[in-house]
This record gives structure tokens, sequence and C-alpha cells, in this order.
């Protein structure tokens, strides 16, 4: 039992603490020199545009990746093919090998003495090679990678729950296959969209290494600027009051998310 | 009457790859028939059910409604109702708007759509619940909507996939009362699937049993309980008995058999090729004989188990060679009381046996 | 299952791997420049990386830390989830803020890890790593243990204890076992977030305690060369040694 409340209140406690050694000046600063912090932040039209594009980036990478994964999911949850299975292993991929190899692979991929532009400039299409790396087309295609089991994984479990007999009541009576997709089929999977988009949001509005090493010089991204303010600026208090910013983003999702959770509890 | 058959199905098969389920499935229903497609699981019915909706096509064979080839249809082409086992409601529409939905589907101004969807929730008497939400309905409710939902629609074809799987015994039977007498009502064409025997033999016009991806018989209640064609089919509908022998002889138009019980008779046309052959009969049309009673057919047996049912007595009996036949007794015939481990002798009338040959075909 | 639906999972299948079979051909060209298509093929790199001090501390580093972040992790969380299963009432908002490590971005943790060693006066070690890894690894093992237990028929446990099981007994007899697949596919779950995990481990790493996702990390801030490419085969080459023997544990609760 003693091992039980050890349990859980252990990461709690840590995560606690932590967020108290996070405000911006942890606690040796006067309050008024940590309130100008936010008021730089907040006039500041570079920081804003930073924020704005993180978010819009995540709406964008969750929209795209709910669109990309939709119809692997179904097939994964309706096929009786035993490469399914198979499937669910590759998807996994992303996530298990790591943010290293992953980057890597894209940089070699759309780099000037890549992949793509090696086989655009030996089949003649192109004489020059395009510059396809280090803009924000690469960043969203790599996140879209990395993220897409976690858009599967939901809509998967919850298109597994449906039952299939209504797709084909809907056919019998008088529905095409799109009418059956559109009005039985998504409004009940509407759900698992939604699980994972909230998901693939969160995971993109963090990332940190792939917008680093793909974005390039001039791309400003949240986390990455948390970073710089650490490593390249050395002021602490900035990129602490930088990753509040960050925690405000995800718990308003995660109450978000909570809510969505409740409802479909009492449903 | 229409001389055009509803639904006719010519040699249908259907394989998946290698394996066949179907196997060659030949069906003619009239205008308003109620035909059951009755068999154990895995005997293809299911299948055969899914190519008339059209969710699967035949691999080979024709489909034709009313004369006109469907079998390439897609299902949302086809003019057939359909309610599935398990009801498939759909979860986020009431009940009025699922069973309307077909009605959507059809392009049916808006005006009539109102007052068909209530006419028909009045027929299978949901009106008051057209507002609610299928979650909040009990298992007959939700039946009844699935009903109303493909009846709104007036198909030319009902399919019923083993609709009353899920309900209790109680409401399963008055549901099925209520179902035949609407749809006789309504003269609809219907093709109902079950492996429920009485459900099928109670509600149907005809019966088609089938077995292993062919039908064995089809024919109305009646005749497959008092002339079954095949083995199958004797066995499957009802109880049986079988005992089984070689065959002896024949003269005046009934064959003898040779059996370790006896010698016994059932009625033959013409004279048969020896070999080996079974006699089957009836539990019901079983006898214990008094001493000195006679009857065409006699086994000596002896009593293994006694059950007592109230209106008849089921009374298990042991022949010489060991294999066990079974005996219904009614209650009117209380004379001979069997106990436990008593010799006697149980007779039959030779009209109320059958002979198979040996490939399981009756013998005519 | 229309054509067109097979085609594209089968093309997407191929976008999920394509980048990853392209490092791999990269690490084993023996140019000393990462280009398309590449220049020769020879495990040379393969070979070389081991001379490398970093690197190889950079390995040993990962294991133990992967090793004993997801098994302190286990440790904590299986008793965790029984305590949640057994409380319904305020369980649901204890195992969201249990879960909370998920929703939090990584960078920020990491952070907020290194100001809180300095503002308790710890220095950075192994230890301190280790930590900040089992505090994100504990929510993975939190909740696969939690879907297995409620899978769990009720009635396996009281049937044990009418057998005359004590409580810890009826734990380690019937429990256990029955979650052991569970617990060990969280556990290697973890084991994979914390090998390859960057953003924590970035502000919580010395020279001393460095970890591979880190050290190869730097190299590609740094120097674009294919031992990069070589190193990230080999990180992935032990995930999946790990994940194999997770599989088979796996299978073998199965069966």
């Amino acid at each position: 039992m003693i091992f039980l409340v050890l349990g859980y209140l252990l990461p709690g406690a840590i995560l606690v603490l932590m967020s108290f050694g996070n405000p911006p000046g942890f606690g040796l600063e006067v309050d008024a020199l940590t309130i100008a912090k936010y008021r730089q932040f907040l006039t500041s039209a570079y920081y804003l545009k930073t924020l704005g594009y993180t978010l819009l980036m995540g709406v964008v990478v969750a929209v795209l990746t709910a669109i990309a994964a939709y119809p692997v999911a179904y097939y994964m949850a309706r096929s009786r093919s035993r490469l399914t299975g198979l499937y669910s292993v590759l998807t996994f991929t992303p996530l298990a090998v790591g943010m290293n190899m992953l980057t890597l692979g894209w940089m070699v991929l759309l780099g000037r003495n890549g992949f793509f532009n090696a086989l655009l400039m030996n089949t003649g299409v192109i004489d020059e090679p395009l510059q396809l790396l280090y803009n924000w087309g690469s960043v969203v295609v790599a996140l879209v990678h990395v993220t897409f089991t976690f858009m599967v994984l939901p809509v998967e479990a919850v298109l597994r729950q449906i039952d299939p007999s209504l797709e084909r009541a809907a056919r019998i009576l008088g529905a095409n296959r799109r009418q059956a997709f559109t009005l039985v089929l998504l409004p009940l999977s509407m759900e698992g969209v939604s699980a994972g988009f909230l998901i693939v949001f969160l995971q993109t509005c963090g990332a940190f290494v792939l917008p680093l090493l793909l974005g390039g010089q001039g791309f400003t991204f949240l986390p990455v600027s948390v970073w710089e303010q650490l490593n390249v600026s050395a002021d602490r208090t900035f990129a602490a009051m930088l990753s509040v910013v960050l925690i405000v983003i995800s718990l308003v999702v995660m109450v978000v998310q909570l809510r969505v959770l409740k409802q479909r509890h009492l449903v | 009457m229409s001389q055009l058959a509803d639904l006719k199905l010519v040699d249908i098969t259907k394989s998946y790859g290698a394996a066949p389920v179907v196997k060659g499935i030949s069906l003619s229903v009239a205008a308003g028939e109620f035909i059951s497609l009755l068999g154990p699981s895995g005997c293809g019915k299911t299948t055969t059910l899914t190519m008339i909706a059209g969710f699967e096509t035949p691999s080979s064979g024709e489909i034709l409604v009313r004369d006109k080839r469907i079998d390439q249809l897609a299902p949302e082409k086809r003019d057939a109702g359909m309610v599935f086992q398990s009801y498939a409601l759909f979860p986020h529409m009431n009940v009025a708007e699922n069973i309307a939905f077909g009605l959507k589907m059809r392009r049916c101004p808006q005006a009539q759509i109102g007052k068909r969807v209530q006419e028909v929730a009045e027929l299978v008497r949901i009106g008051h619940l057209l507002e609610r939400q299928p979650r909040e309905l009990s298992g007959g409710q939700q039946q009844r909507v699935a009903l109303a939902r493909a009846l709104v629609i007036e198909p030319t074809l009902l399919l019923l996939d083993e609709p009353f799987g899920a309900l209790d015994r109680k409401l399963r039977e008055d549901l099925q009362i209520e179902l035949k007498t609407l749809l006789k009502r309504l003269g609809m064409t219907t093709i109902f699937v079950t492996h429920d025997q009485d459900e099928a033999l109670s509600m149907s016009d005809r019966v088609a049993v089938m077995n292993g991806g062919v039908i064995e018989q089809i024919a109305t209640p009646k005749v497959l309980y008092d002339q079954p064609a095949t083995r199958f089919v004797a066995d499957f509908i009802g109880k049986a008995n079988f005992i089984g022998g070689r065959v002896a002889g024949w003269s005046e138009g009934r064959a003898t058999l040779q059996t370790s019980a006896g010698m016994l008779s059932a009625p033959a046309a013409s004279a048969l090729a020896d070999g080996p052959a079974e006699c089957f009969v009836r539990p019901e049309n079983m006898r214990l004989l008094a001493d000195g009673e006679s009857a065409d057919n006699r086994v000596e047996a002896v009593v293994v188990e006694t059950a007592y049912f109230g209106d008849r007595e089921r009374v298990v009996l042991e022949l010489a060679d060991h294999s066990r036949i079974l005996a219904l007794l009614e209650r009117r015939a209380a004379g001979v009381s069997p106990t436990v481990g008593a010799r006697l002798t149980a007779g039959w009338s030779c009209q109320d046996s059958i002979l198979f040959d040996a490939a399981g075909r009756r013998v005519a | 299952m229309p054509l067109a639906l097979r085609i594209y999972v089968g093309l997407s299948a191929l976008f999920l791997i394509f980048p990853l079979a392209i490092v791999l051909a990269v690490s084993l060209d023996p140019g000393s420049y990462i280009i398309f298509p590449p220049t020769g093929f020879s495990p040379k790199w393969y070979l070389d990386m081991w001379h490398n001090d970093t690197v190889v501390r950079a390995i040993e580093n990962s294991l133990i830390v992967g090793f004993s972040s997801s098994a302190i992790a286990a440790v904590v969380a299986v008793p965790a989830a029984l305590g949640i299963m057994r409380r319904e009432g305020s369980s649901n908002f204890l195992y969201a803020v249990s879960l909370s490590p998920f929703t939090v971005p990584w960078i920020v943790y990491g952070l907020a890890l290194l100001f809180f060693w300095s503002a308790i006066g710890w220095n950075l070690s192994i230890w301190t790593l280790i930590l900040g890894h089992t505090t994100i690894a504990i929510p993975y093992v939190l909740r696969v243990t939690v879907a297995v237990l409620k899978t769990m028929p009720p009635n396996l446990v009281r049937a044990a204890r009418s057998l005359g099981a004590s409580p810890l007994q009826a734990f380690f007899h019937v429990t256990l076992p029955y979650i052991r697949g569970g617990v060990l596919a969280g556990v290697s779950f973890a084991f994979i977030v914390s090998f390859t995990n960057i953003p924590v481990s970035l502000f919580v790493t010395t020279a001393d305690n460095i970890t591979l996702p880190i050290a190869i990390f730097n190299y590609m801030i740094n120097n674009f060369e294919p031992i990069v490419a070589a190193i990230s085969v080999v990180q992935v080459a032990l995930i999946l040694v790990a994940l194999f023997f997770a599989r088979k544990f796996i299978s073998l609760e199965r069966n």
C-alpha cells in the first residue's frame, strides 16, 4: 500500500517541483524583473510571430497527418490480411528509431546532394539542385513522418469498435461508398480523429530536434527558441519564460482533452 | 398472381481462394413468399444471403430479381431491405433518423419522409420511440427499428440475417409471430436465414435446408418433416432414429432390411440393389408393445433412461448391438410405463419408416 | 478492400521506411562527405566508430540509463497502477495527473529538470539523468499496466484469496503473471523512449554522462559525415534487439 502512495505521488511531486524550479527566475529574481520578461515576450513581434508559427505548424501537421493516416487506420482496422501485423510494427519504426536517424534521413533525402536532387538531376528533369531543405515544407513533412503512428493508433482503435455491419446497412439502404463513409463512418470515428489530432498537435508544438536541424537559420519555432536562449544567448530566465508559454499551451490542450475524455466516459 | 419469380438464384457458387463455400445453389422465390435458409453454421446460408444483398459477388451463376440480373450490381442499387444480426442501427442518429436514412438516400422529399417514417413506426409499434437514441432501447425495440428501417423503403425483397439471435426465448417467440403476420399482410417477399429449425419451420412457407454449401432439400415444413429427402435433412429436422443394416429383399411395395435388431421393413416403390442402408423412424411414431401386441417393425431393447415431461415421456432404449434409439410416448399411452433396466419390445408401422441408401438419399 | 486503398497503404509504408533506408545506405559510404548516391560500399565507419571514446562511452551510458530508468519506472508504476484500479472515484483525476508527462513537451521538461537540480544543489550526474528519464518513462508503463488490469476478471484474485492466499501472495501468483506481458511491453517502450531521448537528456548531460543520441546530435550540428549515419544505425540496431526480446516475452505471455 505504501508502494502505491509512493507510486503515484513520486512523478507528480517531481513534476510539480520542476515547475517550481521553472518560473522565470527560480526565486532568485525579483518579481518585477520576471514580469518584465513576459512583457518583453508579448511586445516582441519576433516572438509573437514565433508563437503564431508554432501553433500554425501544429495545426497544419495535425491536419495533414489526419488525412494521411486515416486510410491507413481504416485498412488496419478492417483488413483480414496478415500484413496488418507487419504494418503495425512498421508504423512504430519512426518512433523507435529516434530523432537522429529520422532527421538524418530527411536531410539526406532533401539535401542539395541528396536523394531527390540526385534523382531529378540524373534524369535530366532539372539542371540545378533544388533547395528542398531548410524551409517549412521539409519540417512539415518530417513531422508528419514522425507523428504518423500517433494518429493511426487512436483512429484504428475507434474504427475497430465500429460495427462493420453499419457500413453495410448504409449501403443496402441506398448509400454509395462515399456516402456510407461521410454519413456513417466519419461521424462515428471523429472521437479517434480528435484524440489523434490533439496528440499530434502537442507533439508538433513541442518538437525540437526536427525543426532545429531541418528548419535552418531563419526558422522561428518556439521550442527551438528555448534552446537558443539557453545555449546561444545564455539567457536562462528568458528561456524559462518561453518554456512556461509552452507549458501553458500544453495545459490548455490537456484540459481540452480531459473534457473530451469526460464526455466520452459519460456517454 | 405474377408469373415472375421475385428472386431467382441460378447455380450460384462462391469460393474464397481455393475454398468453396457455396457449391451450386438454385432457388426460386415467388412474390410474397417467406423462405428460410436453414442449416448449421458454415453451411453457406449467410454467404448466400450476402450475395443476394450484394456485399459479395458470386464466383459463378446468376441472381435475378423479377427476371433482371442483379448479381453484378452494387448493394445500393439493389432494391432490397436488410435486417442484420446486430441490427446495425446508426448510433449517432435517433430512431426517426435511422428509419429515414433509406428514404434520404432515395431523395424522397422532406415532407413525405416524416409521414412515411411515422406510418412504418406505427406498423411495428414503435411510434412513441422516434426521438430516442438506439442505445436507450431494449433489444426487442432495436429489432423493430431495424425492421422499420428496412420496410419503409418498400423494397422488393426483405433479407433477414438471424435477427432474433440475441433475444431471449419468450421475446423471440412473440416477435416471430408478429413478424410473420406483418409480412404476410404486406405481401413482402422474404428471405430469412437461421440455424434454429423451430423458427424456420414455424414461420416459413418453404424452407431450404442447407449443408456444406448445397441445398439438401427445399420444401414446405410439413414435407420436410414427413418426407425428408436426405439423411441430413431427416437428422437435422426434428428428432430421428437410424438403424443400420443391409438390404435383404423386396416385395409388394415394401423393402426389407436385415439389421442386428431384427428384420425391418420400409416402403419402397421398386426393388433395391443390395448393400448397406439405414431405416429411419421418428421417435413419436414408436410404441412400446404390450405382450401379444404386433407391429410391422419390432425391436428388442432395454430401457436405459426415462424422462418425464408432463405431456410426454422420453425413453432411451438400447438395442442388441448397443446402439441407442429414442422413443417419445404420449401421455395417453400410459399403460406400459417403462422402468430403467426393463426389457421390452418397441414397434412402429412400416408406413412410418423411411429407407436411406449408403449415400444418404431417400429410397422412394 | 479497394485496390486504391491497398496501393495507398503500400506507399505510406514506403514513406515510413524510406528515410531510414537512406540512412542505412549512406552509412555504408566510405567517403568523407554525405552525398547521394553513395560513392562506395564499405563498413568502414562501423569499424571506425569503436575507436571513438565519446561514442563508446555514450553507448554504455545510454544502455545503463535505459535499463535503470525503465526498471525503476516499472517498480514505481505497477503499484501505482494497482492503486489506481482500486480507487474508482478519484482515480480518473489522479490517473490524468500521472499521465501529464505525456503532454508536457520534453524540451520544457528538460529545462525544468536542469533548473530543479541546480535549485536543490545537486550536481549533474548519471543519477540525475536516470531520475529524469524514469519520470518520463513512468506514464508509459503505467498506461499499459492499467489497460491490462482493466481486462483482468476481478474474480481471479478473489478465487485465489478463497483458496487461502494472502493479498501479497495473490499479487505475486495471480496478478503479476497476468499483467506480466503488458508490463514488459510498457517497459520496452520506456526503454526505447529513454534510449532515443534527446530533448530531456540535452539539458542534463555533461561530458561525463553523455548519452548516445546526444553524442550523435552534437555530431550532426558540427560535422555532417557518414560516421553519424553509422552510429545512428547502431543506435537503431540496439533498440531492435531490445524490441526483439520484448516481443518474445510478450508472445510467451500470450501462449
